[in-house]
């Protein structure tokens, strides 16, 4: 199933997909795309794990580092799991390496409970990152795609604000916001499904 | 494969590939929960701390590092922090400019460059600490409404110059002038932000840079500096600068590289961009062509400094003409005056890198600065020697980097260590004239250069090809500057001489001649040198009396012209006592070579090749008067002295040390002899390979000794093949091809004898 759906994922694509193209060591642009698309995903995923700010650029180093040498060569074998999983795995790996990490854990720990060594904890915390990176990214192109306004009536639904708050504050009726709020979320839905074919395509076996 | 419906909360029909499941992990199903996760997925996160600074939120990220807004403890005001983006990884060569720039960036006060505390370390990582400015990049500022006059916008470029120029003043370039780096701070004066901080771009092979940022950056930088030259000067922050202008003025960038790369280098080299006139109404004609000099693609038709590009801005304020002319003007007038700069700097450039290269091209920098000098001369003298500097920039320029690159840095690669710099030379010569196809007079250069360099580490053939590709190139082409000309044609003519052809290098050292003499003003010192050059060549193919004259041409050339006459003069008073000695007048010569000798010690040292040279000579004019015992520890001692000058693998004091050795067998010393001509034939056969008649010839005289010490069987094995390369060379019937035959017969005969001997 997964086969088809990559296959047909690439083939409704002119276009390579970052996660191709990164393979090309001449494509340095694909890069400087790859580290911009995850770097965000890698640093907040650290900064909850409770890695300061320094170590955290420094797990983003390393895992760009270490995925430039597996997406490129030969290690990355895509039967071993999902390019979500694959990524993850690589983070959490890179933090034990990095010497002096583990004083800096746990300062500020406060949202998430860890127990660094319960696997099942630490995925959760990657599961969440990865579908926040994804509302980012897909929001992201949602404010190109909405009037200006529509994307600042989702900013105050997004902050907590009623939809009748927003309406009154917009002086629009509380159905158009609900409108909008319901356009912006399919919207979402539909690019983020986009997004993870795109990924998953990727994961698909290459034979 | 068709969408499956959907069962809840009125979602569309799922999307291809999408599941329950997917809807669920992203809080489609049902509830509010996709709400909550965008609202978390942009929501600051806790930063921590780097060392004793609290973070509050990363406020920029560049090629070289990420800045962050932070606090100190107990002080209430916001600091910029900012950390080597490597972190960890960084090199410990990125550390050490990051250091060293942050030293630099700090020894800076001015009220509009942002104020750097100082550096810490922490965790083992460098950080920067600065003032943090509350302020809007200076083009927003620009473009804000109400729209600042234009006449404030150009106050505030002005002094956005002034605290570029401080830096200037201080040797520290920005080289990343970009609206992100200058902030409007809330009293409205700009503060530009790191200085001397940002990386060559050629350097950007970090994976740091997103693609945005790129753009904008390359917007921004100079031509020269997206082309990686390295040796950035003023004039690419006047660049800078200049795109800056005119967005705060036009609101739009001359150039986008967001609208198609390719499109971007095209319109840089065509120096096509809107004109700012046309743009924004009341701004005045003039004021475009402020902004093709600050824009311009070649670095030597801009503004030469941002003092000047400041001062023009300022006179098109005040309404006054400005400096700057249309670009068909300025080529035209020429900035002369400008690119005496370029000359200068890389002639310093040239000494501290390139060896041997560098010396020569600095030299001929100097030589040309002297000339520029001396401008009580003609004024069109003077101004085709400015001509000249300007080409010889450019042209030095091309050189140093083919040397650079195809040369030391072929030898320096992985896999290539070891590797001498002539086995580099050796690779990188086929490529030059691919090089520099569209650029004979370059070509032309690089060929007699790598012929004196091969000629320096007596590889002459080699070299003679080299110096005639050189010749070929400039005619080929149509060049006729005596100047470059002359240079060629000596080159060949010396070169002839060291690869034993005096008749065929007499005409080209005479051609020389002619063009030296025919380039105004004279150049004194290459015309002597012409002259010298003839002699050597007459003296070489038996024309004594015509070297003798051409001697003394050359030395009264250099002793009525030249400031430092000596070399010249030594050389010649030499030269003149041989062609003495080859005419028969030994005493004279004896005479001269004494007084010679003298004048050497007296201005080189005793040590110096003139000494040597000179020794060896009055060597041989002793052994003229079979003087022998005074010849060998003369001739002894010239060689130690050749040998300490050049260093005993050359050919020059092999050739003494062969003279030496002759002169031993000559007395009968012959296993002194032969050492010494086994020394000097394992340099000369490497250097001048075994079918040299120079090596037949002091094989022959090494049998000569093998023969008087009876070791027949040596000598014939040295004989047979010298014999043939010296009847390949010069006949039958030349005297050193007699001398050997005769020699092979005689040791034939008694090796014959032996056998015979040895038989019965």
């Amino acid at each position: 199933m997964r086969r088809i759906l990559g296959a047909m994922a690439s083939g409704n694509t002119t276009r390579p997909t970052l996660l191709q193209r990164v393979r090309d060591p001449e494509d340095a642009e694909a890069w400087r795309e790859f580290d911009e698309r995850y770097r965000l995903l890698i640093l907040r995923y650290c900064q909850r794990r409770g890695l300061q700010a320094a170590d955290a650029e420094d797990v983003r180093q390393l895992v760009m580092m270490s995925m430039a040498q597996s997406l490129r060569g030969f290690r990355y074998a895509p039967e071993r799991g999902r390019f979500r999983a694959y990524l993850g795995q690589t983070v959490r790996n890179a933090i034990p390496r990095l010497q002096g990490a583990a004083r800096h854990i746990s300062h500020n720990a406060g949202d998430v409970e860890l127990a660094a060594t319960d696997a099942g904890d630490v995925d959760a915390v990657w599961e969440r990152e990865w579908v926040q990176h994804h509302f980012r990214r897909a929001m992201h192109a949602a404010a190109a795609s909405f009037e200006p306004q529509s994307i600042e009536v989702f900013e105050h639904l997004r902050a907590g604000e009623s939809p009748a708050e927003v309406a009154r504050g917009f002086g629009l009726t509380v159905s158009a916001v609900y409108k909008i709020r319901t356009r912006i979320r399919d919207h979402l839905r539909g690019t983020i499904a986009a997004q993870v074919r795109e990924e998953e395509a990727h994961a698909a076996p290459t034979g | 494969m068709r969408p499956l419906p959907d069962d809840s909360s009125g979602l569309p029909p799922r999307p291809m590939g999408w599941s329950e499941a997917d809807d669920r992990r992203f809080g489609f199903s049902g509830s509010e929960e996709w709400l909550d996760h965008a609202a978390e997925a942009t929501a600051p996160q806790p930063l921590g701390s780097i060392g004793d600074y609290e973070l509050y939120e990363e406020i920029g990220r560049g090629g070289q590092g990420v800045v962050y807004r932070a606090r100190q403890p107990g002080v209430s005001r916001d600091i910029a922090v900012k950390r080597l983006i490597e972190g960890a990884f960084a090199t410990p060569r990125a550390r050490r400019r990051f250091e060293r720039e942050i030293e630099a960036a700090a020894s800076l006060q001015h009220p509009g460059i942002v104020t750097v505390y100082g550096m810490e370390i922490v965790d083992g990582q460098p950080v920067l600490a600065m003032e943090w400015v509350d302020g809007v990049p200076v083009t927003d500022w620009a473009r804000a409404e109400p729209r600042p006059t234009s006449q404030a916008v150009l106050e505030v470029f002005g002094r956005l110059c002034d605290a570029v120029r401080h830096a200037h003043r201080h040797g520290i370039l920005h080289r990343d002038l970009k609206p992100g780096n200058i902030l409007i701070d809330s009293d409205g004066r700009p503060r530009v932000l790191d200085f001397g901080l940002a990386r060559p771009l050629a350097d950007r092979d970090s994976l740091t840079t997103s693609p945005g940022e790129f753009a904008g950056t390359l917007s921004y930088a100079s031509p020269e500096q997206i082309e990686g030259l390295t040796t950035l000067d003023a004039r690419s922050d006047v660049y800078s600068l200049g795109v800056i202008l005119y967005e705060m003025v036009t609101g739009a960038r001359p150039r986008q590289p967001e609208a198609g790369v390719r499109e971007f280098f095209e319109a840089l080299d065509r120096e096509a961009f809107t004109p700012p006139s046309s743009v924004r109404r009341e701004i005045r004609r003039d004021f475009d062509a402020i902004a093709h000099t600050a824009l311009a693609r070649r670095r030597e038709d801009r503004y030469g400094s941002v003092a000047e590009l400041a001062e023009d801005v300022r006179r098109y304020r005040a309404g006054h003409a400005v400096l700057a002319h249309p670009p068909s003007l300025r080529y035209e007038l020429g900035k002369l005056a400008r690119r005496h700069r370029g000359v200068v700097t890389l002639a310093a450039l040239l000494l501290v890198t390139v060896l041997g290269f560098a010396g020569v091209t600095y030299r001929q920098a100097t030589l040309l600065a002297r000339e520029r000098n001396a401008e009580a001369t003609a004024r069109g003298a003077a101004e085709d020697a400015e001509g000249r500097a300007s080409s010889e920039a450019d042209a030095a320029t091309a050189m140093l980097n083919f040397f650079l690159n195809d040369v030391l840095l072929q030898s320096a690669r992985p896999g290539q260590l070891g590797m001498t710099l002539v086995e580099s030379l050796d690779t990188a010569i086929e490529r030059v004239d691919e090089r520099f196809e569209d650029r004979p007079l370059v070509a032309a250069r690089v060929h007699r250069r790598i012929g004196q360099v091969l000629r320096a580490h007596g590889r002459f053939a080699a070299a003679l090809q080299q110096v005639e590709l050189a010749l070929t190139r400039l005619k080929d082409h149509g060049i006729d500057d005596p100047h470059h000309l002359g240079h060629g044609e000596i080159s060949l003519g010396v070169a002839l001489i060291q690869t034993g052809e005096p008749k065929r290098a007499v005409e080209h050292l005479q051609n020389a001649v002619r063009h030296f003499a025919a380039k105004v003003p004279t150049d004194h010192e290459q015309l002597s040198r012409a002259h010298r050059c003839v002699a050597e060549a007459q003296l070489q193919s038996g024309d004594h009396a015509g070297a003798q004259d051409s001697f003394e041409t050359s030395m009264r050339i250099a002793r009525e012209q030249l400031a430092d006459p000596n070399d010249a003069i030594s050389w010649n008073l030499a030269g003149i006592a041989r062609c003495m000695a080859l005419q028969g007048d030994s005493e004279g010569a004896r005479q001269r070579t004494t007084e010679l000798l003298a004048f050497n010690r007296e201005h080189f040292g005793d040590r110096s090749e003139n000494v040597g040279q000179t020794l060896e000579t009055l060597a041989m004019l002793d052994m003229e008067f079979g003087d022998v015992d005074a010849a060998i520890p003369r001739c002894r001692e010239a060689t130690e002295i050749l040998s300490e000058v050049f260093g005993p693998d050359h050919p020059t004091p092999a050739h003494t040390r062969a003279t030496l050795a002759a002169m031993l067998g000559g007395r009968g010393d012959h296993d002194d002899a032969i050492a010494e001509f086994e020394e000097a034939l394992r340099v000369l056969r490497d250097r001048r390979g075994p079918d040299s008649p120079i090596v037949a010839t002091i094989e022959t005289d090494l049998a000569k000794s093998l023969l008087a010490l009876d070791r027949t069987a040596a000598a014939i094995q040295l004989l047979e093949p010298a014999v043939r390369v010296l009847t390949a060379r010069f006949g039958e019937a030349s005297r050193w091809t007699a001398n050997a035959t005769s020699l092979l017969k005689q040791a034939t005969a008694a090796s014959a004898e032996r056998s015979a001997d040895g038989g019965d």
